[in-house]
């Protein structure tokens, strides 16, 4: 397969300027479109484990992975750093809002 | 005088209202791209309900969480998700409006601004950014 791929990588740098620019905007036009098999009701562990755990850790920055804490903190940089000294390098780093809260969406 | 490198140096269309740039949310092996504007005034990453259930979601399934505006608030459900904007991805918690007639798209600063460096020419529609990489 990557031998298929790079011989159209190949091909298309080879092709004139005007020729390359509609294989690129074929190929954004195909990314715009909504990639589906069909499945339904999809969410992710990390989701999950915030709708459980979201009172306990309010307030707080939070780094998980695959649904487990890995860490936390006051701010990003803490919960990131002690994610990266447990040597875990990208976990999903999110704030969770106070409770008693309601922040601001936007104007 | 500060100095600061970034990654990605982009163009957007200064003639569009906002800093809109191309996003991309994925989950499993469905993705969807959408333009969103930049907004520093917003909490949270905030897209239309319909992105979230183009790549699978149960919107309901997420965490219920409302939020203000200057006019009055509305609700929304958090969702974990692969977000990439100009192929600088990671795992981010975003929020699907529950109307489905909401249609904006926001890069908030929770899951998004505080996971980057960002320069902004505006003058120029020129974009800076960053993925920021802590020691």
């Amino acid at each position: 397969m990557q031998a298929v791929v790079d011989e159209i990588i190949k091909t298309v740098i080879s092709l004139k300027p005007e020729e390359r620019r509609k294989v690129i905007l074929a190929l954004q036009e195909e990314e715009r479109k909504t990639k589906t098999n069909g499945a339904k009701g999809s969410v992710h562990p990390n989701t999950i484990w915030i709708k459980e755990h979201h009172a306990e850790y309010a307030g707080k920055h939070v780094a998980l992975k695959d649904g487990e804490l890995i860490a936390f903190g006051d701010t990003i940089k803490e919960a990131d750093l002690k994610a990266k000294e447990k040597g875990v390098k990208n976990a999903m780093l999110t704030y969770l809002f106070p409770l008693d809260e309601v922040p601001f969406g936007g104007w | 005088m500060t100095q600061l490198n970034f990654e990605k140096a982009i163009f957007y269309d200064s003639g569009k209202l906002g800093i809109t740039v191309d996003v991309t949310i994925q989950l499993s092996n469905l993705s969807v791209i959408f333009e969103a504007k930049i907004d520093t005034g917003a909490e949270a990453c905030i897209f239309a309900r319909s992105l979230g259930e183009q790549i699978g979601l149960e919107i309901e399934n997420g965490e219920r969480q409302r939020f203000d505006t200057v006019t009055g608030s509305f609700v929304t459900f958090g969702h974990s998700v692969n977000l990439n904007v100009t192929d600088i991805e990671f795992d981010s918690y975003v929020f699907f409006a529950e109307d489905e007639n909401f249609s904006r798209n926001v890069l908030g600063r929770f899951g998004w601004l505080n996971r980057v460096i960002i320069g902004i020419n505006d003058y120029d529609g020129k974009l800076y950014l960053s993925r920021y990489e802590s020691e």
